[in-house]
């Protein structure tokens, strides 16, 4: 097809065939005889082109100033154009809606059927949506459905240096699950349904600010290792210990020491897998005692979440 | 819910099963608007008469800048006062359009009696002539105004061209329409359908191509290219031109064949005319 286009521009275009030196009167008036029936011909169907009449209308300019060679040249063009006028509108005669117009529609309406079923038959298997509390107050979990959602921009960046971004293994610790979506959904719910789950952002409080899961508190890995000295000078040991007795479930014992047997199970994330913030509270609190099937580690972090559109929540002042 | 959606969308893709073969204007008409309508799916349907501006958020912004103080407005007034200028026999346009003067979405329509496709300026000058009054030029002047202040007082009335069943000429002109809009033409052997349809959306050096789906809602233009009001029929013959073809004369069948195509592939769509356009 592209081929034909560029042959009948090409043709049209240009000068048909080199002339001989010198025509006469008689070829003159032939050629611009033959240029005009063709031009007729091709009006006739309505295939006439632009220029045509005007290129025999300088023929016959060209022949009243006895130029016959410029006047055969131009009735040439002219004839031309006519023959090929009236060969395309031939051709055309059956023009109609082009295939490419029902391929398109069609295969636009394939996928329309496609995504309703896709979505009917997923509907079930997608997250239910869901309440829990976050400093109080009520907030539905539930996946982002707007197709046109985009990341926030905090997760956009895909450039971070090692330390402190370093890449995570699949494994905190030994023994510490490392979980999902769909288990962190599962632990979610159980936590609101009163059960002793507790689900833990890890990262420090400006992170938390940007955003965080819905039913998680905020308990930053600075806050309770024993390395670090507090904001007004208390051990770290004292906050850890006070943190394990008020809110995590452990018992003191008379002897003084730990009694975990109670402890609530604590699912630990951060930012994700380039984030080490969740790690270093696990590997804390596993000095410190805490069993490793009582820590679960959701490695996707923040950017997974996000990544799935799944609800966050920003803490109200 | 989903499900009807889904058998609907079904039933509507077998219906266009054997297209090539044998279709009803009703179906080319639904293929037409479906095209559009998955090639630019952020469009809503209303959008559609506003042409390139549909889709084209900067020439948009120019362009609503521009209908602040519209450039057509001369021709409105222009044309409100051809309508109720009397005829020398005392007569006037209200006696030919008792409807009048809201009256763009009845055209063009099938003329039963004469056998042919009757638009709406063809209709303005048999009424001057049966009044004893010349013709008006089809192109540009008053009978843009005219048009102009007709289609003010029609905007918001929606396209609904019809084809009637009972005469098969009626059918055959709108199959002439189509053939025409389809029909590669002209030393560039371009069809109307290459750049509005295939390519619209797409930028043809400077601008951006508009989609055929809405190009009859707004006639007459004030086009800042001309300077001035046109028909269709104007633009028609621009087109024509540009690919290089030559032109038709305006209200020629041929150009109210293809006129009487486009607005039945437009129907449901509200008319907005005049326009504004580059």
């Amino acid at each position: 097809m592209k081929t034909h286009l560029s042959a009948t521009l090409l043709a049209g275009l240009l000068i048909a065939s080199p002339m001989s030196q010198g025509a006469t009167k008689i070829q003159a008036l032939e050629a611009i005889a033959a240029a005009e029936q063709a031009r007729q011909r091709a009006a006739a169907i309505d295939g006439e082109w632009r220029d045509t009449g005007k290129l025999i209308k300088k023929a016959k300019q060209s022949l009243e100033a006895h130029l016959y060679t410029q006047a055969v040249e131009l009735a040439n063009q002219a004839q031309l154009q006519g023959k090929l006028g009236y060969e395309q509108a031939m051709r055309q005669r059956n023009a109609g809606f082009p295939h490419y117009m029902i391929a398109f529609v069609e295969s636009q309406q394939a996928m329309e059927i496609a995504q309703a079923t896709a979505s009917e038959s997923t509907a079930s298997q997608d997250i239910q949506p869901f309440q829990v509390l976050h400093d109080g107050k009520p907030v539905t979990i539930a996946r982002n459905h707007d197709k046109k959602a985009q990341l926030p921009q905090e997760f956009l960046k895909a450039g971070r240096n090692c330390p402190p971004f370093c890449l995570q293994p699949i494994r905190a610790a030994e023994g510490v699950e490392t979980i999902g979506e769909l288990e962190m959904l599962d632990f979610l719910r159980e936590s609101a349904d009163g059960k002793p789950v507790l689900i833990i952002d890890s990262r420090t409080p400006e992170w938390v600010l940007r955003g965080t899961i819905p039913g998680a508190i905020n308990i930053p890995w600075t806050q309770i290792d024993p390395q670090q000295q507090g904001m007004f000078g208390d051990p770290g040991e004292d906050r850890l210990r006070s943190l394990l007795i008020d809110r995590f479930g452990v018992v003191q014992t008379e002897e003084g020491g730990l009694d975990f047997s109670q402890a609530k199970t604590l699912v630990l994330f951060c930012n994700g897998l380039w984030c080490g913030q969740s790690h270093a509270n696990i590997r804390t609190l596993l000095k410190a005692g805490y069993p490793p099937e009582k820590l679960k580690w959701y490695r996707g972090g923040m950017q997974d979440w996000v990544s799935a559109g799944l609800t966050t929540v920003k803490p109200s002042f | 819910m989903k499900t009807i959606i889904a058998t609907l969308l079904a039933l509507s893709l077998s219906g266009f099963g054997n297209l090539a073969a044998a279709a009803t204007p009703e179906q080319e008409q639904a293929l037409w608007q479906r095209y559009f309508q998955a090639r630019f799916p952020d469009v809503p349907l209303e959008e559609f008469p506003n042409g390139v501006y549909a889709i084209d958020p900067i020439g948009r912004e120019n362009w609503e800048a521009i209908e602040e103080f519209p450039p057509y407005e001369t021709a409105l007034s222009e044309g409100e006062e051809l309508w109720n200028t009397p005829f020398a026999d005392g007569k006037g346009y209200a006696d030919c359009f008792p409807d009048g003067p809201a009256i763009m979405n009845q055209y063009p329509r099938w003329d039963r009696a004469r056998g042919t496709v009757v638009t709406l300026p063809l209709a303005i000058n048999e009424c001057r002539k049966a009044h004893g009054e010349k013709p008006l030029k089809y192109k540009k002047g008053p009978i843009a105004s005219l048009l102009a202040y007709i289609g003010y007082e029609s905007r918001g009335q929606i396209t609904d061209v019809k084809i009637p069943k009972d005469d098969p000429r009626a059918l055959a002109a709108y199959e002439k329409g189509k053939q025409f809009y389809f029909a590669r033409r002209g030393q560039l052997n371009f069809s109307c359908a290459h750049c509005h349809l295939l390519y619209s959306g797409h930028v043809l050096r400077t601008e951006t191509l508009s989609p055929a789906f809405g190009h009859t809602t707004h006639f007459p233009v004030y086009r800042s290219k001309w300077g001035e009001m046109g028909t269709l029929h104007r633009r028609y013959i621009g087109c024509n031109k540009q690919v290089r073809a030559k032109p038709f004369k305006p209200q020629s069948e041929e150009y109210r064949n293809l006129e009487y195509f486009m607005t039945y592939m437009n129907n449901g769509l509200p008319l907005n005319a005049p326009g504004a356009r580059k």
